[in-house]
This record gives C-alpha cells, sequence and structure tokens, in this order.
C-alpha cells in the first residue's frame, strides 16, 4: 500500500465509514410487522380479558370497577370445580391419546413408507381442509343414536340400552377431541421423528441393539421433545374448546369452554366469562410450562 | 441375544478350511443389486480376511467398497454369493447379532449420551455387568487418549475427538472384527496423520483384524497388510502394498495407486514389447495383441546410469518440477511422454538427455474390466 491510497484512516476494510442512523433503528424497523402482529392479535385482547375479569357486569353491562368477585364466585363454586376436573381429565386423555396414535402413525410413515412418506403425511393433515364443525358433526353421525357404531351393534341383536351408549358422554367427547387433536400432535412427531439419522440406528444395530432397544435407547429418546411439543398443543387445542361439547357432550361432556359461552351468551356476564377465559389460559400455561420441562433437548442432531 | 452372535467358539470350520482355523471374513462370489438399479453395486467379489490382518478396500466412490463394507457388517444383505464371518454363512443374520463392530464415516455417536454412555453402549447390549462395564469403558477411553472428555456430550467435541470416541465404543466389545468405513474421511490433514498413527498402534495392541475402507491410495498402501482394490464393483486386484504397488495387475490399479507411465504396446517377442517407435524388455511374459505396460515415474533413471539400464533411450525434457524431495520430470521419447522422477537435476527445458530403467520396472499390465 502506498500512501496515494487515500488516507489510512478511512480506507481500511474494518473502518467501513457508517452513516445513518443508529443500527437498534434498523432493527426494530425489522421487527416492527411481527411486534405489530402480536401486540393487536395477541396482547391486547388478552390485556383487555383480564381487566374484563377484575371488572363486573351490571344487567349484561360491564362496569369498570376493579374487583376480585368474579373470582371468587368462580373459586367458590362447585360446578367451577366438577367442570375443570371434568375438563382436565378429557383434555389430558384425549391429548395423550392422540399424541401416542400420531406418533405410532409418524413411526410407520417415517419408518417404512420411503419415498411416499409426504404423500402419506399429507394424508394425515388432510382433515384439517375441512371445517371443524363438519368433522365434529361427522362424529356426531357415527355415534348417534342412528350412527354407524349403533348400527353395527343393533344388527349383532343389542337393544335400544347399547345403541345410546356412546353420543352425549364423556366417552363420545374423548373419541371426538382425539381424532380432532391427531393432525396437530402428528405435525411435531412426525418432523421429530424425521429427523434421527438413520445412521444413529445402524450404530445401535453395530453395538448388538435390537429393533426395540433401538427404539427404546435412541429413537425414543431423541424424539421425545417433539411428542411433548405435539401432546402440548394438542391439550391446549382441547382443553379450551366449546364446539365440540355443545354438539357430543350433552350434559355429562359440559367443559369449561361450555361456561365461558354460556357466560358470554346467554348470561350476559362478560365479566365472569373472562375470569373463566384467564382461568382457561392459566391452567394451560402452567401445563406448558411442565411440558418445557421435559423438552429440553441438550443434544444437537448433527 | 448373545447367544446368537457369533463367537469364535461356535465357529464351525468348513470342510477346506478343516484343520486351520476359518479366515475371519470370506466373501464368496458375492454380488449386489440395489433395486431399481441396472448395474450391480457389487459384483462377483471373493475376499478371504485373515486374523489380525489389516485388510484395507480401496477404491473411488461408486467402486461397491462401502456397499461392500456393509454387506459384512449386515447393513445390507447380498443379492447372491456367501458372506462367512469365521467360516460361518452370515446370510440373514442381522448386523446386531454379528461379532462385528463399525466406526462411521460421519461417527454415528448418539447425540443424546455423554461420552461414557456411548461407549458403555456395546456392554450393555452385551449384558456385560454394571461393575465391569466402568473399568472397560475407562479403558477404551484412555486407548484413545480421551479420558478425560467422559462427560462431555458428542457435540461438545470436535471431529477428530468424536472419531476417537467412535473407535473406543466399536473396540470396547472386543468384537473379532473392526469395520473402518472411511474413518478419516471428514478430517483435515494433521488430524488424519495423528489418526492414522493410532489406528496403526490400536491394531497393533489389541490384535483384532481390521477392514478398512478408503479412497485414499495413500492411508490404503501405509496402514495395510493386504490391499483389494475395487472400481465398478469388482476387485480389480488383492495382494500386499508392495504387490498392488510394484506389479499391478491392470492398468486400472497401476494408473490408480501412485503415478505411473502406461505405455500401449504390441508384443515384440517373448519378453519385449513396443510402443510407437520404442521398443523394450519387459518383466514377464507379453501376451497377444495390445496390452499396456507400467513404468513408475521413481523407477526411471537418467544420465550415465540410464546407459547401462535394459531399456535405454534418449529423450528431450519437456518440463521440469521441484517437489521438494524429488524433481519430476517429463520427458518426451519419440513420440511418447514419459513422467520421471530423479533426486537431482540440473539441466533445463530442452536438453536432452539420457533415460532408461529396467526390465523388472517395465510391468504388463491387462487392460481393465471390459
Amino acid at each position: 500500500m502506498t500512501a496515494a491510497v487515500g488516507s489510512p484512516a478511512t480506507s481500511g476494510i474494518a473502518t467501513r465509514p457508517r452513516t445513518g442512523l443508529p443500527a437498534w433503528v434498523g432493527r426494530t424497523f425489522q421487527l416492527a410487522p411481527a411486534l405489530v402482529w402480536i401486540a393487536v392479535l395477541v396482547l391486547v385482547p388478552n390485556l383487555f380479558l383480564l381487566l374484563y375479569s377484575f371488572w363486573t357486569s351490571s344487567y349484561g353491562v360491564v362496569v369498570p370497577e376493579l374487583t376480585t368477585a368474579n373470582y371468587t364466585a368462580l373459586f367458590s363454586s362447585e360446578v367451577f370445580w366438577i367442570l375443570l376436573r371434568r375438563t382436565l381429565v378429557i383434555a389430558l386423555v384425549s391429548a395423550a391419546l392422540a399424541t401416542v396414535i400420531a406418533y405410532a402413525a409418524a413411526y410407520v410413515i417415517v419408518r417404512r413408507f420411503g419415498r411416499y412418506k409426504l404423500l402419506a403425511a399429507l394424508l394425515i393433515l388432510i382433515p384439517l381442509w375441512v371445517s371443524y364443525l363438519m368433522r365434529v358433526f361427522a362424529w356426531k353421525i357415527i355415534l348417534g343414536d342412528n350412527g354407524f357404531l349403533a348400527g353395527v351393534l343393533r344388527t349383532l341383536g343389542f337393544g335400544p340400552d347399547a345403541t345410546s351408549l356412546f353420543l352425549y358422554s364423556q366417552t363420545s367427547m374423548i373419541i371426538t377431541l382425539t381424532y380432532v387433536a391427531i393432525p396437530y400432535a402428528f405435525l411435531s412427531t412426525y418432523t421429530a421423528l424425521e429427523r434421527v439419522p438413520p445412521h444413529l440406528l445402524e450404530a445401535a444395530a453395530d453395538c448388538g441393539a435390537g429393533a426395540w432397544t433401538r427404539f427404546r435407547t435412541v429413537i425414543l429418546p431423541l424424539t421425545r421433545p417433539g411428542a411433548a411439543v405435539g401432546f402440548a398443543i394438542a391439550f391446549v387445542l382441547v382443553f379450551g374448546d366449546y364446539v365440540t361439547p355443545a354438539m357430543v357432550g350433552g350434559l355429562d361432556g359440559t367443559m369449561l369452554g361450555t361456561l365461558v359461552l354460556q357466560q358470554f351468551g346467554p348470561g350476559s356476564d362478560w365479566a365472569g366469562g373472562s375470569a373463566v377465559g384467564i382461568t382457561i389460559i392459566a391452567t394451560g400455561l402452567l401445563l406448558l410450562a411442565v411440558i418445557s420441562l421435559f423438552t429440553r433437548l441438550e443434544a444437537r442432531l448433527d | 441375544m448373545p447367544a446368537e452372535t457369533i463367537s469364535p467358539a461356535e465357529a464351525q470350520s468348513t470342510p477346506e478350511a478343516a484343520g486351520a482355523s476359518p479366515p475371519v471374513v470370506e466373501l464368496r462370489q458375492v454380488r449386489k443389486v440395489y433395486p431399481g438399479t441396472a448395474h450391480p453395486a457389487v459384483d462377483d467379489v471373493s475376499i478371504i480376511i485373515n486374523e489380525g490382518e489389516f485388510f484395507s478396500i480401496l477404491g473411488s466412490s461408486g467402486s461397491g467398497k462401502t456397499t461392500t463394507l456393509r454387506m459384512i457388517a449386515g447393513f445390507e444383505q447380498p443379492t447372491g454369493g456367501q458372506v462367512l464371518l469365521s467360516g460361518v454363512d452370515v446370510s440373514g443374520v442381522p448386523a446386531n447379532h454379528r461379532d462385528v463392530n463399525t466406526v462411521f464415516q460421519n461417527y454415528a455417536l448418539f447425540p443424546h449420551m455423554k461420552v461414557r454412555a456411548n461407549v458403555a453402549y456395546p456392554l450393555k447390549m452385551k449384558r456385560v455387568s454394571r461393575a465391569e462395564i466402568g473399568p472397560r469403558v475407562q479403558e477404551a477411553l484412555e486407548r484413545v487418549d480421551m479420558a478425560s472428555y467422559a462427560d462431555r456430550l458428542p457435540h461438545q467435541l470436535s471431529g477428530g475427538q468424536r472419531q476417537r470416541i467412535a473407535l473406543a465404543r466399536a473396540l470396547v466389545g472386543r468384537p473379532r472384527l473392526l469395520l473402518l468405513d472411511e474413518p478419516l474421511g471428514a478430517l483435515d490433514f494433521k488430524l488424519r496423520e495423528s489418526m492414522l498413527g493410532l489406528l496403526k498402534r490400536l491394531q497393533r495392541e489389541v490384535g483384532i483384524t481390521f477392514v478398512y475402507v478408503t479412497h485414499d491410495q495413500g492411508e490404503a498402501l501405509a496402514m495395510s497388510d493386504k490391499v483389494a482394490v475395487m472400481s465398478k464393483g469388482r476387485v480389480e486386484q488383492i495382494g500386499t502394498p508392495q504387490e498392488i504397488y510394484r506389479v499391478p495387475a491392470t492398468s486400472f490399479v497401476a494408473g490408480f495407486i501412485g503415478k505411473t507411465n502406461l505405455l500401449r504396446c504390441q508384443a515384440a517377442g517373448p519378453t519385449s514389447a513396443r510402443s510407437g517407435s520404442m521398443r523394450f524388455a519387459t518383466s514377464s511374459a507379453c501376451s497377444q495383441g495390445t496390452f499396456s505396460v507400467s513404468v513408475r515415474p521413481e523407477a526411471i533413471v537418467v544420465g550415465d546410469d540410464a546407459r547401462s539400464c535394459a531399456n535405454h533411450f534418449s529423450g528431450v525434457v519437456d518440463d521440469v518440477a521441484f517437489l521438494g524431495h524429488v524433481y519430476e520430470l517429463q520427458a518426451v521419447v519419440g513420440d511418447q511422454r514419459l513422467t520421471l522422477r530423479v533426486d537431482e537435476f540440473n539441466g533445463a527445458r530442452g536438453d536432452v538427455i539420457d533415460i532408461g530403467w529396467s526390465a523388472e520396472a517395465t510391468v504388463v499390465v491387462e487392460e481393465a474390466g471390459p
């Protein structure tokens, strides 16, 4: 380098002169769409819900007076605790069932379908293209008095007691919600299984591990976080549901979501409904926190 | 199920090998055709690997060397022929029932297990008692100088360190046979050197038969007791590194192993051949028709030494390259262009020099494949 080529202070590669705004302005600008999205569609509505749950309803009108009366009333009501317990049981059972079924399906598809696995995965996800209401309604038909299952039992010679076994019960709720949750649980379990490198299974076999041991010691530990995420998605989806209880639940199948609907709708108690809503959200977050303890994967797949 | 593992005690000797212990590995006319492909990946491969040998399978990518290894390991089943381990036909025996361990090119360490658990894994599968596992893992880690890394996870290690752990995991179960699938392929040059030393030392210490797959002829020559050179699914030649280098059976082998001058010739006598205007004595009988001879660059001498050689020509220097330990010259003799390596050279491009080599250095090779 000779002195003729510009002054040393400004010509170095590392010291390219910076002009204009500080860096954080640019970063914020790039993030802006996401921030606006989160603020408008997530933060603000939930803050309103939280606020409403501490206000009072008077003849169907929300009065901005801070009070914990909604929660006191809710937690002292026996019905709430029954519904909470039932909702938890239904949601946990159907989310667990959905995760197990989705995991098994994803396992078979990833390990056995070879080049057709993407097509098979798509087939599992296709029900999502159909309206939620339609899918639940389909189960109402299958489970109903004149439905497929009842018809089978009738041809087998069972009386009217047996034909009304299915619909409007917790069983019908669990069946329907499991079905609804499967595609969601499938997405994350499929991704997790797909990411397990095949050479690890060869290495395990090489070390003397049989098929079951390979699954237990290699596949399962590496896919457990994915399965946990699938379970969490299924649980959150099912926990706040109100459509399925309304259609196939009957009295025995009433859930917390139904309560929210009633409070906001016929009950005209928006404040009380908000309290139930907040309770649902809080329970869901609590469960997600617990699950996240199991989703941490120390290993890095390469 | 340890009981089904092929162990030396159960090994039944084949009739033809009665008396002597059967070879650790024997491939008989093994053939492998992958579904949906027209050409076999491995075709009519017969190899015998004896106890304690360091055996290399050398070939470029697509030569079928890795497929051959995978059939020995049990990851692939041959389409035809037989694979025998210690004299026992292992057709249909899955990898987990073979007393064979593999070191994979991409290490294949279990990412969710610490180094200690990775190395202990084969022992757990063999249902070795807990009290014995600890010391044996420790010993295996010490062998590869990785004892202080026992509590790390694989992603916290460098490539060379991971490969050492993979080696420890493969050796800890004391298999009869260790398969290495291009174990140094992903390592840089310096690491490769030190790993080569480690591998050779380990093999000497543990006395296990090694089958080493590589595309690097330098590695294969330096490490092996025997080398099988593969090309297009077939074995071109099996022999000691010296045989492979000095007496290549085919022009493919001659060209693949080191640098050589391949001259197309016709027979001009019982042990003499003609190539263009050159006529020279050969090491062995010349076949009829057209064939090739291989002359290694370092077998060629120049100057006064050349005049006493069986094959003596005069050539024009076309290029001189100084490689550090030798000079590499390009010389034109008649219509042929020869590469030669000499320790000292003081001439320049355009000089006329005497060039010569012995009859022994003129190796007749077959044409490679159809």
